[in-house]
């Protein structure tokens, strides 16, 4: 099914979703429509806080027009985009004009894909349908995600999505409730990583957190190694303590010298495709 | 970022804006890298090669806005 064809057909079926809110794993059950509110607080506009033609991204990704949408699912402590993440009231609407018009600038501007971050853009899944459907030419989509989304979101994102962008943030359960007050996470996201590895192109990106090399980064380089040995990895290793991350000792810091290699040559060693 | 008439009517673009953190330890951390922040850099010859290869790819990219042609942005050795 052609993009063209993929959103309309799946957006109907996405306006479903804001009358009882099943799009993140928490599946609260709200009434966005009705103004009931879950975990992410979100409603049902979506709100661009900024985009940017990015060049910083995986390099067969740039140039990229990144979207970032307010409103989470998660609550990671060390959030980058602090509270603009979390608050989905910050932003200027995301409407089908504003989208198109961006798009056009930012295909001058050499962006040769357009990707939706966060924030998580899976809780406004229906108004990033309901905007891309008002552009002509739209280009591949990229999709940067927590992967905390139920199958029922990820079904709405088929044959929208080219490249799935998944943030495997951490190795077990407890560091993900104790950081980002999730509870399944590794279930969840595991399970959604082995469905999108099936059906779309996928890079897993992790952030190397400090102090967690043996709890959250070995686990994923083995799970990694077991189930997806084939899958591209990107690695982050420019860890810096923002937004609460003061609250957790071992986030208070900038991840140590050294460990990005470190990590880099523990994946490779086991065969993993590392991107640069 | 001088205004055009290609601009769209919209909040923070941050196209042109790059945060650039020193750490003590003499590591360079980019958060948000525009395309000319990428190109200086790899004229630095910092001995990164993610920083190569995201330069290759953007620069295999077109472009057609001023940005690309103005010489008041590049960096001479």
């Amino acid at each position: 099914m052609s993009l063209v064809t993929a959103i309309p057909a799946n957006l109907e079926l996405a306006h479903t979703q804001l009358l009882h809110c099943e799009l993140c794993e928490h599946r609260c059950g709200a009434n966005r429509v009705a103004g009931e509110r879950g975990p992410c607080k979100a409603g049902t506009e979506a709100r661009v806080f900024r985009h940017r033609v990015e060049c910083g991204e995986e390099a067969e990704l740039v140039p990229s027009h990144l979207f970032y949408l307010s409103g989470c699912d998660l609550r990671c402590a060390f959030c980058i985009a602090e509270a603009n993440a979390f608050d989905p009231s910050r932003g200027r609407p995301l409407t089908r004009d504003f989208f198109s018009s961006a798009v056009a600038w930012g295909r001058d501007q050499g962006a040769r894909n357009v990707q939706w971050v966060g924030g998580e853009p899976t809780i406004h899944i229906p108004a990033i349908l309901d905007a891309m459907q008002g552009v002509k030419n739209l280009p591949p989509i990229v999709w940067k995600s927590d992967f905390y989304g139920t199958p029922a979101a990820f079904d709405l994102l088929k044959d929208v999505v080219s490249v799935y962008l998944a943030d495997f943030k951490f190795g077990n359960d407890e560091c993900a409730n104790r950081i980002a007050r999730v509870t399944d996470y590794v279930r969840i996201v595991t399970r959604n990583l082995k469905r999108v590895a099936l059906e779309s192109d996928l890079i897993v990106r992790h952030l190397l957190l400090p102090g967690h090399y043996e709890c959250c980064y070995q686990p994923i380089v083995n799970w990694l190694c077991n189930e997806l040995p084939y899958v591209k990895i990107s690695l982050r290793d420019g860890y810096m303590p923002r937004w609460q991350a003061a609250r957790l000792t071992e986030l208070a810091t900038p991840l140590p010298r050294g460990d990005g290699d470190r990590a880099r040559h523990y994946a490779m060693e086991r065969g993993l495709n590392v991107l640069e | 970022m001088s205004s055009n008439e290609h601009q769209p009517d919209v909040a923070d673009d941050e196209t042109a804006v790059t945060e650039i953190s020193f750490l003590p330890d003499g590591r360079i951390c980019l958060f948000g890298a525009s395309r000319e922040i990428v190109e200086l850099l790899c004229q630095l010859n910092l001995g990164d090669p993610s920083l190569l290869a995201r330069h290759l790819s953007v620069q295999s990219s077109a472009k057609q806005s001023h940005y690309a042609e103005s010489n008041e942005n590049r960096v001479t050795k």
